[in-house]
Parts: structure tokens; C-alpha cells; sequence
């Protein structure tokens, strides 16, 4: 049997969930039945791994291991306290792991499938087969609404486990922030081993709105994370995206940014640091569809051994987008003769009044610096630390939100083997 | 302290090997500061590097013995820790690793060697304030990532400040008076002075006699052509200033 017919096979109907949303997944099922996996020769997916995700069928889970979903929630926790936690385990929502006291009047944070409606935008529109393999397996996700005005005090930090090896969980989630709310969102995904994890997330913001949000991928090294997340940016709001690849066998984080109206800003901050035979990859496309619009967009990659970095990155400016100005940067240290970076930086632009500029290095470690910090008595490997850890640093010194700031230096100290005290230095 | 025997050295050009040290020796003892004087491209700065372990060198005859052991086949972070300093004739700048703290894992990574405990944030900061005021740096240099953004004469204030950190044995000082005002070339030397010790000593590399008015030297070493050809005291200094160096020319023909 084929992946496609096994998953076809596979699908059933879920306790409780209404007749119309069932009926959904099941057209989102005929969707995937026909147009099947997407394909190397697709711009978008010839740089990724796709043959794990064509030769097996990652089914949905069975049974849940509670002891181990407890000390993976607890791991993950740590890296954003005095946070909201929204906990999704093998891709279901668990309220006992969670922590949602204290949510303030004019916060609506829910599971998605008490509120399946919120999730359409994702269901009407299925770019290729993994959209449509999530929809009709998707069981759970995250829907919050921030009223108007409203600024969030706390982080919310949504963790999402995965139990049992070799299953596909699949993800739909919302966030709405209403005119001038604010809020930040960390998204920690830790992977099953040798599991699959499909997410997909769409966001609006409302008039002169702001959401700082993290997508943190620190999984099991033989899981397949895949995050699509369809941003919507209206009059004069911000959307500030932080995607960090550090773990999984393949990472793949999609980001597809529109700066509808004017004045909407987008800014990126990513980064990833893989080894082994990890890949990892970042494709954002940011398009400038307002007056005076605005993106910076840096991504910064270390890749070592025989990993493989790629950063696709697409802005596009259309006729309405006059007065756009976008700066993207990317700069990528290959520390291995077999370490592999792809780097595709790209303009698209319509208007003729626009400050557009993109530019990307790929290099070794500064050889000089690392002498001079040897000849004061650094070993080589704590040199080498020491630099990487600067080089990366430099990610989290352009991230304004201090909780998403201290989150990736948390993250980063953890992965360069620096204790969190030297970190504080 | 330092003895070097029959030194040649090689580095890769862009047509092929190309021969800078050829033979040199040298003896340093404890306590005494030597100044190697010579022409640019005479091999000065290759022997700093050579003797610090950079790469790219590659000595084809001779040993560069330190305190009894042969330290060609050491890593620059070893000779470091065992108590050779290099102050850079270009000091690196590296940003995003902070100037204080780089420093410190400096000090603490000798100190663990010498089987020492580390020193807290604390009795660091004490330490470093101390010497701050005594080489006239400012304060706020600390706090700035390595060498970014200094001026000529911080980056080189700032080497002798790690210097005098991390109390090295032997201490090899590239061309550090070079780009220096009057003031900086002052601080300069009143901080090797401070450090000048029997049990230390100095190999003091430079192209022009000014740093020796202000710090004795007890030996002075004329290189050129990759090997020692004069040796002499302090007055040698002066007669090179007054002369400069046709007599070498004068020596070939």
C-alpha cells in the first residue's frame, strides 16, 4: 500500500467533533488523495528531505505517555517562566499539563477543536498535500483572541510533545490580535523519535497590533517538523517572527507574511545550528501589499559535520506597495568540509519607488579571532564556542521582546554546551 | 627562559614556500628584556607568531625551547597557559564576545592549568580596576566587545591590560608601539615597566628606537635577512636610530 492509501485507509471520524468539520477533513482527505505529496521538482520543496515523508506513514498516535509528556513539558517549560502554557500532547490538548490561570477578561485561549470554525482560513486554502494531509488529520491547536488594546503582561507558551515514535501529529491553530493588542507567543516543538509533526498556523493582526512569536524546534533527533504559518498584518501592526532550528533530523519552518495595508512592518529573526545529517530549513516570503511598509529580516545559520542549512527567502513587493523598505540578511559559518548551506535570497518587485536590499555571506570561522582568543589560553574547542556563541548571540541581541530574547539565549547556551551562569556574564 | 636554536621558518605564498627565518638564535633569560630591531620584512613578526603558535608557519629546522620544552609542537592555547603572551601587533576585533568576560575565562583557563581556583566575578572585578587605573584605561572599555570600536591606542592599551591580567612569563610584544601617541606610548611603557620582574622576561619586537627610551632593554638584536646579525647593549638602539640600517646593506655588499 502506498503512504497515500495507508493514510486514506487510516482516517476516521474523531469522538465529539461536528458533522460539518468532519465533512471538511474528509474533502481536505480528497484533496491530499489527488494532489499527493508535493515534489522535488517544486521550487519550495526541492531543497527539502521529502523521501522520509513519502516512503512511511506516520499514523496518528495510539497511546499517550504520560510520565514521558510530563518530564518533556517540564524540560520545555523551563525556558519560558512565568509563562501561560498551553500544553498539546501526540497533538491533543492537555489541560493538566497546562497553565492558564489568571488569563485576564478579553483573552479567548482555547483548544482548537472547541472552536473548529477559527481554524477555516487554514481549510479553505490547501497549498499542496501536507496542508491537506494536516486539515484532515488535524486533531487539535491553538486558538487565542486578544481584544482590542489589549497588551498581554505575560508570554504564551504553547509546548508541543510527541510520545510515541513513529507517529504523525497533525496541528491547526489561530491567533487574532485584535487593533492595538499586543502579545507574545513562544511555539516549543519537541519531536517524537522518528516521528512527523505537521503545523500549520494562521494569524491576523488587527490595526497597529503587535505579536512577538517564537517557533522553537529543539525535538528529538529523528524527528520530521514541518511549521507552515500564514500571517495576515494590517494598518501600521507588527508581526515579529523568531523561528529557531535546533533539533530534528529535518526542521522545515514556512513563513508566508502578508504586509496588507500600510505602514504594517514584518521582522525576522532566525536562526539554526545543526550537525549530524540534520537539515534544517527557513523559507519566508514577505509580501509588501501596503504603502510604506517595512521588513528586516536576519537569519544567521552554523551548520557542522554533514548538516545541511537552507534559507529561501522571498520578498515581493507589489504595485500598491510604494515607500516599501526591506533589508534581508543572511550569514551562514560552515564549519565542516561537508557541512552544506543553501542560501536563495530573492526580490520580486512592481513598484518603482522602493528601498529593497538583501545580502548573504557564507564563511568559516574568523581564523585570526580564533588565534587571538587561543594565545590568551582558550582551548580550541572553547574558542570555537565562544565564537559561535557570539555569532549567534548577535540573533537574540535583535529580538525587543525580553522574555523571546532570554528564551533564545536560554536555548542557545543549552545547545553550545555554555552554562546558563556564563551566559549571565 | 627562551631558547631558540638555529630557527628556520617557512610560510605559503602565493608562488610556493618562501623562506623568513633563516637561522636564527636567541637566548632570553628570566628577568631580562630583549629588543629585536630590523627593516620591514625582516622576519620580526614571523617570530612573534612562530613563537605564540600561529598557524600557517612551518619551521623546517631548528627548536624553540621555553622553560626546558620544545614548544613547536604545542597549540598556541597551551604555550598561553603556560605563560607565553603574545601582544598583537593588530589586536582582533571580535565582536559579541564581551571584553571583561573573555578575560576572565582567559585568566581562569590559566588558573585551572596551575591548578588554581577559578576567581569569582568579584575578586576579578577588584583586580581588573586596579590595573584600569594604572594604565589610564577607561572603564567602560570592559564592557565593550573585544577590540570593537577602540582606537588604535585602546586596542594596544588593551593588550598590555590583558598582559598585565594575565601575569605571563615570557612576554612577546609585537611592534605595540607602532601607531601610538606620545601619551599611549607613555602607558605603554609604564605598564611593561610595572611588570618587569626577575622571573619575567620581554622580547620586545619594533621597528623604531622610541619604545627602548622608555623601557631599558638589556640586550638588542638586529634581524635582518631572517637571522641575528648584531647584537649589542641599549646603545645599539640609539647608534640604529641615529644610522638606521645601510650598514646592513653595507654588510652584504
Amino acid at each position: 500500500m502506498s503512504a497515500v492509501a495507508a493514510y486514506v485507509a487510516a482516517f476516521a471520524p474523531i469522538a465529539g467533533e461536528p458533522d460539518w468539520w468532519l465533512a471538511q477533513r474528509r474533502a481536505a482527505l480528497k484533496t491530499f488523495e489527488r494532489a499527493g505529496f508535493p515534489s522535488a521538482r517544486e521550487e519550495f520543496w526541492r531543497l527539502t528531505d521529502l523521501k522520509p515523508i513519502l516512503t512511511q506513514t506516520f499514523l496518528p498516535p495510539h497511546t499517550v505517555d504520560g510520565a514521558k509528556a510530563a518530564r518533556l513539558v517540564g524540560e520545555a517549560a523551563a525556558l519560558v517562566p512565568g509563562a501561560w502554557r498551553f500544553v498539546l500532547v501526540d497533538g491533543g490538548f492537555a489541560p493538566a499539563l497546562s497553565d492558564l490561570e489568571g488569563l485576564p477578561d478579553g483573552i479567548t485561549l482555547v483548544a482548537t477543536h472547541t472552536r473548529p470554525r477559527a481554524v477555516e482560513p487554514l481549510t479553505a486554502l490547501l497549498p499542496d498535500g501536507i496542508a491537506a494531509l494536516g486539515v484532515a488529520f488535524a486533531r487539535d491547536g491553538l486558538v487565542l483572541r486578544v481584544s482590542a488594546g489589549l497588551v498581554l503582561e505575560k508570554p504564551i507558551h504553547l509546548i508541543s510533545v510527541q510520545t510515541e515514535a513513529g507517529c504523525g501529529t497533525h496541528l491547526l491553530s489561530r491567533i487574532d490580535l485584535e487593533g492595538g493588542a499586543q502579545a507574545n507567543v513562544i511555539e516549543t516543538y519537541v519531536g517524537g523519535e522518528g516521528a512527523f509533526l505537521n503545523g500549520a498556523a494562521h494569524i491576523n493582526l488587527g490595526m497597529g497590533a503587535h505579536l512577538t512569536h517564537g517557533l522553537f524546534v529543539r525535538s528529538e533527533a529523528t524527528a520530521q517538523i514541518f511549521l507552515r504559518v500564514s500571517a495576515r498584518v494590517e494598518k501600521g501592526a507588527r508581526y515579529s517572527a523568531v523561528p529557531i532550528l535546533l533539533g530534528a533530523q529535518q526542521s522545515r519552518v514556512d513563513l508566508a507574511i502578508d504586509l496588507a495595508e500600510d505602514h504594517a512592518e514584518a521582522d525576522v529573526q532566525g536562526l539554526y545550528l545543526l550537525n549530524g545529517t540534520q537539515r534544517g530549513q527557513l523559507l519566508t516570503e514577505i509580501t509588501h501589499d501596503g504603502y510604506a511598509t517595512r521588513t528586516r529580516e536576519g537569519v544567521k545559520g552554523v551548520v557542522d559535520e554533514t548538516a545541511h542549512g537552507i534559507f529561501q527567502g522571498k520578498i515581493a513587493v507589489t504595485e500598491r506597495g510604494q515607500k516599501t523598505d526591506a533589508q534581508m540578511q543572511s550569514r551562514v559559518l560552515l564549519l565542516s568540509e561537508t557541512a552544506r548551506a543553501d542560501t536563495k535570497p530573492e526580490l520580486e518587485i512592481y513598484a518603482d519607488d522602493v528601498k529593497c536590499s538583501h545580502g548573504a555571506t557564507v564563511g568559516d570561522i574568523d581564523a585570526a579571532a580564533l588565534f587571538y582568543l587561543m594565545a590568551r589560553g582558550l582551548t580550541r574547542a572553547d574558542a570555537r564556542r565562544l565564537l559561535l556563541r557570539a555569532f549567534l548571540e548577535e540573533v537574540a541581541d535583535q529580538i525587543e521582546a525580553p522574555c523571546v530574547q532570554q528564551a533564545v539565549r536560554t536555548l542557545l547556551a543549552t545547545a553550545l554546551g555554555v552554562s546558563a551562569q556564563e551566559v549571565a556574564a | 627562559m627562551l631558547q631558540i636554536n638555529d630557527l628556520w621558518v617557512e610560510v605559503e605564498g602565493d608562488e610556493g614556500p618562501r623562506e623568513i627565518l633563516r637561522g636564527l638564535s636567541l637566548i632570553v633569560k628570566p628577568g631580562e628584556v630583549h629588543a629585536i630591531m630590523g627593516p620591514n620584512g625582516s622576519g620580526k613578526s614571523t617570530l612573534a607568531n612562530v613563537i605564540a603558535g600561529r598557524d600557517g608557519y612551518t619551521v623546517t629546522k631548528g627548536s624553540v625551547i621555553y622553560k626546558g620544552q620544545d614548544v613547536l609542537a604545542q597549540d598556541a592555547d597551551v604555550r598561553a597557559r603556560n605563560g607565553i603572551f603574545l601582544a598583537f601587533q593588530y589586536p582582533v576585533e571580535i565582536p559579541g564576545v564581551n571584553n571583561m568576560y573573555f578575560l576572565r575565562t582567559a585568566l581562569n583557563a590559566k588558573r585551572r592549568h596551575n591548578g588554581l581556583p577559578d576567581l569569582d566575578a568579584g575578586a576579578f572585578l577588584k583586580l581588573v580596576r586596579a590595573q584600569l587605573k594604572k594604565l589610564d584605561l577607561k572603564d567602560d572599555l570592559l564592557q565593550r566587545p573585544v577590540n570593537v570600536g577602540f582606537s588604535g591606542g585602546e586596542k594596544k592599551r588593551n593588550e598590555i591590560f590583558h598582559m598585565s591580567i594575565l601575569e605571563p612569563d615570557l612576554c612577546v610584544l609585537d611592534e605595540t608601539d607602532s601607531g601610538l601617541d606620545i601619551d599611549a606610548l607613555k602607558a605603554v611603557s609604564d605598564g611593561v615597566n610595572a611588570l618587569r620582574s626577575p622571573e619575567r622576561a620581554f622580547v620586545l619586537i619594533t621597528h623604531y628606537q622610541r619604545l627602548l627610551s622608555h623601557i631599558q632593554p638589556d640586550a638588542v638584536h638586529v634581524l635582518s635577512g631572517g637571522k641575528i646579525v648584531r647584537s649589542g647593549d641599549a646603545s645599539l638602539a640609539a647608534e640604529l636610530e641615529r644610522d638606521g640600517y645601510a650598514f646592513l646593506e653595507k654588510d652584504a655588499a
